[in-house]
Order: C-alpha cells, then sequence, then structure tokens
C-alpha cells in the first residue's frame, strides 16, 4: 500500500515540475534579457540563449530543465544571483522554525481548546471556546499580525516587531539554523529568550488559522465520541470522566484532526508568505514572494518545486501516524493478506 | 373553506420542509446572526452609491488638506493619504469582494462539480486518472502560493486574479464531488436508473447531483468568506484590484505602513473584512445545520 | 433480607427535540429484589433499554431529563446522590451486559488495556494492585467466560474477535466487581443462535454461581421463561404487568400481555397467532389515558382518559388495566 503511496507522489510531483515548467516559460519577455540586464549585448544574449536552450524546441529545454533539476540545480536567481538551491538552503531554516513554533502552537492550544470545548458543551465554557475558534477562523492571518503588532508592539510594547532577533544580539553559530535550538546548545539563555521573544507573535498568526480549525474538529469528534456506545460502557463500569475522557476519546477523536494537520502544513507554508513580509522574517517563503513579484523564474520553480515535496512527505507521514492510531487499519490489511 | 392556492401553498409538503429548514437554521442564534451581517453587507453593497457621500473617494481623487483625519463625523472611518473617505472606500470595496466570490464561485463550482461527476461516475476510466491526477497536482502546491505564482505570469489586474483564483479553487469541488459520486454510485437506485436505460446525461444530473447538492451548497456559502480571505491576500501584496480602486486588502497593506499613528486607515478595513468572513461563515454553519441528519 | 434492592417509584423520563419533547418514560414502577431474577420483556421501543440506562445515570449525549420519579437503590435515591456516590454504584454494586458487544468495546484499544482500566478504577480503587496482579485478574476473568487461550486475547483488538467472543468479553467485564446487581440488555441479540444458546448458558451459570440479582430484558420471551422468578411486561414507557415468570407465561392478563405471550408459537399447537394489530404510539403526543387503548380489543371509554396504575389482582400478580380494576376479571 505504501509503496502505490509513493509512486503516486513520484507522479504527482513529476506533474508539478511539468506544471512549473511550463508556467515559467509562459511569462512574456526575454528570459536571457532579464538574466543578463538591459545593457548585455546582442552577442552576449545570443550565447546565453544557446546556452540555456532556449533556441531548442520546449520538450528539450523541458528535458535540460528536468534533468538539472534532479541534480538540485534550479538554475541562478535574477536577484541575488546566487544558484537557487543556494539561496533555498539558506533561507529554509528560518522559516522552519517558525512553522515549527506554529505548529506547537496549534497542537497545544488548538486540541486541548477543543477537548475542553466537547467536554463543557452546551455550557458558557463551550461557547467561549467556540467564539474565539471562529474568530481564530475568519481573521486572516495578515489582520492578525497587523493588529497583535499594533497592540503588542507599539501600544503594550512587550513584544518586538520585526526579524529573528534584537539588532544588539549575534546569531548563534549555525548548527540547525534554528535560532532557539542553536542557542540553547550553546547555553545562550538572552539570545534564547530574545529568539522566542521574536517568534511569538510571528507563530501565532501563522497558526491562527490551524488552531481555530482543530479546535472546532476535535471539539466536534470528540462531541460525536461521546455518544458511541463503548463510552457509555466505559461509564457505565464507573471509569472516572477524566479517564475516559483523555483515554478512550482522545484516540479515536484525534484521528480527523491528524488528517487536517498535513493539510495545515501547506495552508501554514502559505500564509507565511505574507507572515513573513510583515515581520521581516528572512525566510523561505519571503524568498518566495520576492521571486514571485520580480517574476524571478528560476526561484520560483525552486520554491514552488519544495513545498510540493512537503506537501506530499506531509500526506505520507499524515498516512503512518493515522495507521497508528487506529488499529483496524492496520488488522484489515493483515485479514486480507 | 374554499381551497385557495395560498392556503395550498402554505399546507404544501415543500412549505412544511422550509419551515421545518427554517426551524434547524434559526436554533442556533449565531446563524441568524451570520444571516443578518450578510444581509446588511449585501445591501450596503448594492446600495453604495445612495449611502455613501464622498463618491469621489473611489476614483483618482487626492485632497490633501484633508488628508490623515482621524474618524468624525463627516468621515466616520477617516481619511487615508490622499484625503479620500474610508467609510467610503469600504463599502465599495465590499463590492470588489463579493464581486470576485461571485465570479470566482461559479466558474470552479460549474467546472468542478461537473469533472467530479465526470470522473466519478466513469470510475477508474481514463477521464478519472486524468482528472484526478491533475487535481492531485493542483492540491500539493498550497492555494495561496500557486494563486501568487499565477498571478505572477499574469497582468496585474482584478480580473486576472480572479482567473487565478478559480484556477485553484476548482480542484476542492471536483474532489469532494468526486468523493460523494464514488460511494453514491455503486448504490441500487442508480443501477435501476442505468437498467432502464436512461441517459448517461441524465442520470448524471437528475439522480446522483442531488445528492452532492447539499455538501456543494454548505460549501459554497463558506467559501464566499475564504474566497475573500484569499482574495484580500493577494491584494494585500498588489495583486487583484488595482489602484485607486478600493479593496479591502490594499487599504490593510496601505495602512500598515503609518501604523500606529495613523490607525484607522487598516483598522477598519480590517475589521469589515473579519466581518464579512464572519457573516458568511455563520450563514454556512447555519446551512450547514440544515442539511444535517439528526440523531433521535 | 429486607426491602428491596432496586425500587423505581413513578419515573417519567423525557427527550427534548425538534417540535416538542418524547414523553418516553410515563411513570414506570419496577422493583427487583435481594438475589431476585427479573426479567423484562416487551416489543421493541417500549423503552426497556433507557429505563436500565436511567437506573445506571448514563443517559450520556442525549437530551433526556428526568422530571418525576425516583429510583432507589438499598433504600437510597441515585437520582439524589453526589457523582461519588453513583461511581460507587457503577464500580461495586451494578453491571451492565449491552446489546452490541461490537458497539460496547472500544475498537482502538486491545482487550487487555480496556479490561486493565476497568479493574484499575472499579476493583482495584484504592487498593495499589501490581501489573502483574491486575493482568492475573484479567486472564482469571476471561478464563470464567470460557474464552481459549485467555492470555493472547488479552492482546488482541475486538475487531479480532468474533461475536460470541465479543459478548464473552463484554460479560467478563461486568463480572470483574463483586456486584449486586447485573442488568443484561438483550444478550445474545446479535449473535448467531448456536452461539447464543451457549453465551446464554454461560450468562445463566455465572448468575447462579455468584447468587446476584438480574434484570433480563429481552424480547426472546424463552430466554426469560428460563432464567427469572419475575417477569414484567412493558409497554410504551410503564410497565402493564408484572407477576412470577411462570404464572405469567401461563396465565398473562393485561391484553397486551396476553397477544404478547401468544406470539411465541407453542409446541402443543393452536398455530400462529396473529400478532397485535397496530403500532408502538409515537412519543411525541403519546395517546391520553392508557397508552395501549388505540389497539386494545377490549378498551373501555375510561382507557382513554385515565392512565391505569397497577392493580393487584392474585397474590405478587399485579396488571394495569381498567379490566382488572376492584380485583375483578
Amino acid at each position: 500500500m505504501f509503496l502505490n503511496r509513493i509512486l503516486h507522489s513520484i507522479f504527482v510531483l513529476w506533474g508539478l515540475s511539468v506544471f512549473i515548467f511550463v508556467i515559467s516559460r509562459i511569462v512574456p519577455g526575454d528570459p536571457a534579457r532579464m538574466a543578463l540586464g538591459a545593457r548585455a549585448s546582442e552577442e552576449v544574449l545570443q550565447r546565453f540563449r544557446i546556452a540555456m536552450h532556449y533556441d531548442k524546441s520546449i520538450v528539450v529545454q523541458y528535458y535540460y530543465w528536468f534533468k538539472d533539476v534532479l541534480h538540485g540545480d534550479f538554475g541562478i536567481s535574477i536577484i541575488t544571483k546566487h544558484p537557487v538551491l543556494e539561496d533555498i538552503s539558506r533561507v529554509l531554516p528560518a522559516s522552519l522554525e517558525l512553522t515549527i513554533f506554529a505548529f506547537i502552537f496549534i497542537i497545544i492550544i488548538g486540541i486541548t481548546i477543543g477537548v475542553i470545548s466537547a467536554r463543557y458543551h452546551n455550557t458558557w465554557i463551550d461557547n467561549l471556546g467556540r467564539f474565539a475558534a471562529y474568530f481564530g477562523i475568519v481573521t486572516p492571518s495578515f489582520v492578525f499580525a497587523i493588529m497583535g503588532m499594533l497592540i503588542f508592539c507599539y501600544i503594550l510594547e512587550v513584544l518586538p516587531a520585526m526579524g529573528r532577533l534584537s539588532p544588539e544580539l549575534i546569531y548563534p553559530p549555525k548548527i540547525t539554523g534554528l535560532i532557539t535550538i542553536d542557542a540553547l546548545i550553546q547555553g545562550n539563555y538572552i539570545v534564547f529568550f530574545d529568539a522566542i521573544k521574536h517568534l511569538i507573535l510571528p507563530s501565532i498568526s501563522l497558526g491562527l488559522l490551524g488552531m481555530a480549525s482543530d479546535a472546532r474538529i476535535t471539539r466536534t469528534s470528540v462531541y460525536n465520541n461521546l455518544g458511541k456506545d463503548y463510552i457509555i460502557a466505559a461509564q457505565s463500569y464507573g471509569i472516572p470522566d477524566r479517564v475516559i475522557m483523555f483515554r478512550d476519546l482522545l484516540k479515536p477523536s484525534l484521528i480527523p484532526v491528524v488528517s487536517l494537520l498535513a493539510l495545515q502544513f501547506g495552508s501554514i507554508l502559505s500564509q507565511a508568505f505574507l507572515v513573513e513580509l510583515i515581520f521581516n522574517w528572512p525566510g523561505f517563503a519571503r524568498y518566495g514572494m520576492t521571486a514571485i513579484i520580480q517574476k524571478d523564474l528560476n526561484a520560483i520553480s525552486g520554491v514552488v518545486l519544495i513545498l510540493g515535496i512537503f506537501r506530499i512527505c506531509g500526506n505520507i507521514i499524515v498516512d503512518f501516524l493515522v495507521g497508528l492510531l487506529d488499529p483496524r487499519i492496520q488488522l484489515i490489511k493483515e485479514r486480507s493478506e | 373553506m374554499k381551497k385557495t392556492i395560498f392556503s395550498q401553498v402554505l399546507t404544501s409538503k415543500k412549505w412544511e420542509n422550509a419551515q421545518r429548514n427554517w426551524y434547524k437554521f434559526s436554533r442556533n442564534r449565531l446563524s441568524i446572526i451570520g444571516l443578518l451581517v450578510v444581509f446588511i453587507i449585501l445591501s450596503l453593497a448594492i446600495f453604495a452609491p445612495l449611502i455613501t457621500v464622498h463618491p469621489e473617494a473611489v476614483s483618482k481623487y487626492v485632497n490633501f488638506s484633508e488628508a490623515n483625519q482621524p474618524p468624525s463625523l463627516s468621515y466616520p472611518f477617516g481619511t487615508d493619504v490622499y484625503g479620500r473617505d474610508i467609510f467610503t472606500r469600504t463599502i465599495y470595496a465590499f463590492r470588489i469582494s463579493l464581486l470576485m466570490s461571485f465570479v470566482v464561485l461559479s466558474i470552479s463550482v460549474s467546472v468542478g462539480v461537473t469533472l467530479g461527476l465526470v470522473a466519478g461516475y466513469f470510475k477508474d476510466s481514463w477521464i478519472d486518472i486524468l482528472v484526478m491526477r491533475i487535481t492531485d497536482i493542483f492540491l500539493s502546491i498550497p492555494a495561496l502560493v500557486l494563486a501568487l505564482s499565477i498571478c505572477a505570469i499574469l497582468p496585474r489586474n482584478l480580473t486576472t486574479t480572479m482567473i487565478a483564483i478559480s484556477l485553484v479553487w476548482w480542484t476542492w469541488y471536483c474532489r469532494m464531488t468526486y468523493g460523494i459520486v464514488s460511494s453514491v454510485r455503486g448504490e441500487f437506485f442508480i443501477q435501476a436508473v442505468e437498467l432502464i436505460g436512461a441517459g448517461k446525461l441524465r442520470i448524471l444530473f437528475k439522480e446522483i447531483l442531488p445528492n452532492c447538492l447539499s455538501e456543494i451548497i454548505t460549501k459554497m456559502t463558506l467559501d464566499v468568506g475564504a474566497v475573500i480571505l484569499i482574495g484580500s491576500s493577494l491584494s494585500f501584496v498588489g495583486l487583484g484590484a488595482q489602484p485607486p480602486t478600493a479593496d479591502l486588502g490594499s487599504m490593510i497593506a496601505n495602512g500598515a505602513k503609518y501604523l500606529p499613528d495613523l490607525w484607522w486607515i487598516s483598522m477598519f478595513p480590517s475589521i469589515a473584512l473579519v466581518m464579512v468572513v464572519l457573516g458568511f461563515n455563520l450563514l454556512g454553519d447555519g446551512i450547514h445545520e440544515i442539511f444535517k441528519v439528526s440523531e433521535g | 433480607m429486607k426491602g428491596n434492592l432496586l425500587e423505581i417509584k413513578n419515573l417519567n423520563l423525557h427527550f427534548e427535540v425538534f417540535g416538542g419533547s418524547l414523553k418516553v418514560l410515563d411513570g414506570v414502577n419496577f422493583t427487583v429484589g435481594y438475589k431476585e431474577k427479573v426479567g423484562l420483556i416487551g416489543e421493541a421501543g417500549s423503552a426497556k433499554t433507557t429505563t436500565m440506562k436511567a437506573i445506571m445515570k448514563i443517559l450520556g449525549m442525549t437530551t433526556a431529563r428526568i422530571s418525576k420519579g425516583e429510583i432507589l437503590f438499598k433504600g437510597r435515591d441515585i437520582l439524589k446522590m453526589n457523582k461519588a456516590e453513583v461511581q460507587e454504584i457503577r464500580r461495586k454494586k451494578i453491571s451492565m451486559i449491552f446489546q452490541d458487544p461490537t458497539a460496547a468495546l472500544n475498537p482502538y484499544f486491545s482487550i487487555g488495556s480496556q479490561i486493565r482500566n476497568i479493574i484499575k478504577y472499579s476493583v482495584g480503587m484504592g487498593k495499589k494492585l501490581t501489573k502483574a496482579e491486575i493482568k492475573a485478574r484479567g486472564i482469571e476473568a476471561l478464563r470464567k467466560v470460557m474464552l481459549p487461550d485467555p492470555e493472547r486475547i488479552l492482546n488482541f483488538y475486538p475487531i479480532q474477535l468474533s461475536g460470541g467472543m465479543r459478548q464473552r468479553v463484554c460479560i467478563a467485564m461486568a463480572f470483574l466487581s463483586n456486584l449486586n446487581l447485573l442488568i443484561a440488555d438483550e444478550p445474545g441479540t446479535s449473535l448467531d443462535v448456536t452461539i447464543k444458546d451457549q453465551v446464554l448458558r454461560l450468562l445463566e451459570d455465572l448468575v447462579e454461581e455468584k447468587d446476584i440479582s438480574v434484570i433480563l430484558v429481552s424480547h426472546a420471551l424463552g430466554m426469560v421463561k428460563n432464567i427469572t422468578d419475575r417477569t414484567y411486561v412493558m409497554y410504551a414507557g410503564s410497565m402493564v404487568e408484572v407477576a412470577k415468570t411462570v404464572k405469567l407465561f401461563a396465565n398473562p392478563l393485561h391484553p397486551y400481555s396476553k397477544a404478547l405471550i401468544a406470539v411465541v408459537p407453542k409446541l402443543t399447537g393452536g398455530g400462529i397467532s396473529q400478532g397485535i394489530p397496530g403500532y408502538m404510539p409515537e412519543y411525541l403526543n403519546p395517546p391520553p389515558g392508557c397508552r395501549f387503548h388505540p389497539r386494545c380489543s377490549y378498551v373501555m371509554p375510561i382507557c382513554k382518559v385515565e392512565k391505569p396504575t397497577f392493580f393487584e389482582v392474585k397474590e405478587n400478580h399485579q396488571v394495569a388495566c381498567w379490566l382488572f380494576k376492584k380485583g375483578r376479571n
């Protein structure tokens, strides 16, 4: 079954590459001119075109492009003049750190609110939770980011507004690229806490939608499972409610949430494009954003492809996790073999 | 008593169903609030020229003497850096948002549902495989990113943005419809109709489609908010409706530069945006209640 | 022992739904004595299960509301007890076996972990039991219900067991504590006939051995006849007749009981009865007075207006029917 999945994913990735390639070649304008600038001579341009295979048919172009991509070569970014792959590996850790933090918020806050809401369903606690979740869903990340900045950075002045670290501090030596981890390894608590302060607002903005959706889905899932016979049976044996909640209910209720998490990973990466822009976060998404606005096609291709890979890996991981949570899947498979 | 048409309508099954649906809908106060909010926003958008006092605010108007005014009686939401009334611009921005959702949803729902129906019905045929693979490819990129990328290669205006979002959006409806059709397809009543010899088109649209309708309608209502969100995200970065046309996202972006001093430039469009999305979400939830099969 | 183990007095319960309320339990009176085995028969939909769930207060997610009545367990009203006391009853005094063993077992956990959970919180409450002790108790419980290879079964998930085995596991779980009262809700309904027989025999043996009170809810009259001392007949939310089982089956008095018991074909001949015309009343707008009156061939004017209470016809034989007022036949 997994083999099927992987083959499917490979196919999707390939289709994605075709799609990206086609888009990047549709753009009007002379790619040679765009790469080399307005002052390059016609001769230089022509040499460039031949080297880049722009003179050949589109299928051939695709072949060369694909070959390069397989080697990790996405070409040179028009903006930074560096290889795209190098750029991406430089900016990716910053986004990863942000994403991980956002996920932590989502899982801890979102699921907890959902469980509590379901437990005290139809009371004021539930209504409060649902109300909060609602606002999480309808408020776009950039609105929250801006309002949050207004309140916490300018009015209350408790959180910093921009960047990953305060300007007077130095980045710790790069081991993972995640400032928090690197600082901890170094034992540098000042940097660690400063980095965390810088992470709070952007991660919450990123994770807002995820928190809210997870709270709702968890609530619905738990609420539905509450009425199941095995829960009533557990009650009849006198098992305390708290235990039923965190054992018998949590496992089945988490299954739809985990499936959703994969989807949310994609939406987080999306929202990151705006959030990184607002908070001036030197990440993968801001890099991609700039590339899109300035039509840096090589960079765009690289960014989109990496996103696709992340998305697909996310799906596979989720399938694996759901298999863990629900023993029936594995057992049914065994039975049929 | 004479059986007037009126009394016949009142006692007919459809009226009873409508009443029952209204009961289910109105049980949750929030749904009513949603309906109210949507109604207000729709009215504001439609009757915009009649309500607003400063119609010049949405054109290439500049009046620096009135610029940067905080909210007051004559300018309820204040003015922006060009001296334009933000209240007027917000109301007109509603128009853009609603227009965008309408167009995007019309296109994506018709295309997506049709493709989903066809692919689901002819399951395991080349149509199925082709359509679903394309859908998978589109779905592997996050929506906003895909829309951004498509917008990147097209000229910047409202129409191209709408096209870009539609290109992203149809896949959700296709996949959803496909799922429903796949499960409904095996039901006996479909086989029965096939045996009678009904034409494929008829089967698709008269038998299978009604089963999907409840989910489609619910999703559509919720999607109005979602499309407005993604649209404003795009206009936040400069895509979508171009200046001087007022659009919620671009208004927020413009105002962000002047935080925290000229807070009203960003604040009011933000609140308006949240209100619109909130209204449609509440409405969508209420509609979902109608279609939900209640447990006894 | 003096008094009754369980006494339900005039229990009124309704569910709030669209368009009003389902007035399901309409003045239920029900007693179970110490070490007494009581049957409860009636058609599907007569609210037998709801009554049982009300006893243990496990009505769960439903919009159930109890408007009147008492449920006395050993003389104390369960409805007035606080959470801790109710838990105590659930853990140590009353156990229930559910109709559908597949639904009653949590599909996501192994049998062993579910049993372990119950032991920890019911029997093991207050005592510190080691893992080995808990496991031993689990194995012993499974062995008591005649399950082969109990150790292996502890590691299984419900989906890996057959229907009969699942029902045995549920029975084992019910007998984990030293209960006073066992409520068996349609045991064996979801099993096929041969397995059902085995499982019911097992149940009978266990009940004999433990010498406890039992409420056997069933619409399989043969089962009820064999096991119970006394039987109630329930219709549409209240008890219509109660008598010693033998007497009830030999000579049912209430028109409904008569028809119900006559439905079972007898080997002594007499053909197959015609069944009872009409349908169970809907609980949204139940018929006034006696809820059976629309289907009753002996209906009298008073039946449509006022609801009959239990009238004592013979010793220990009571009927809720106006036909039997003042002991007239």
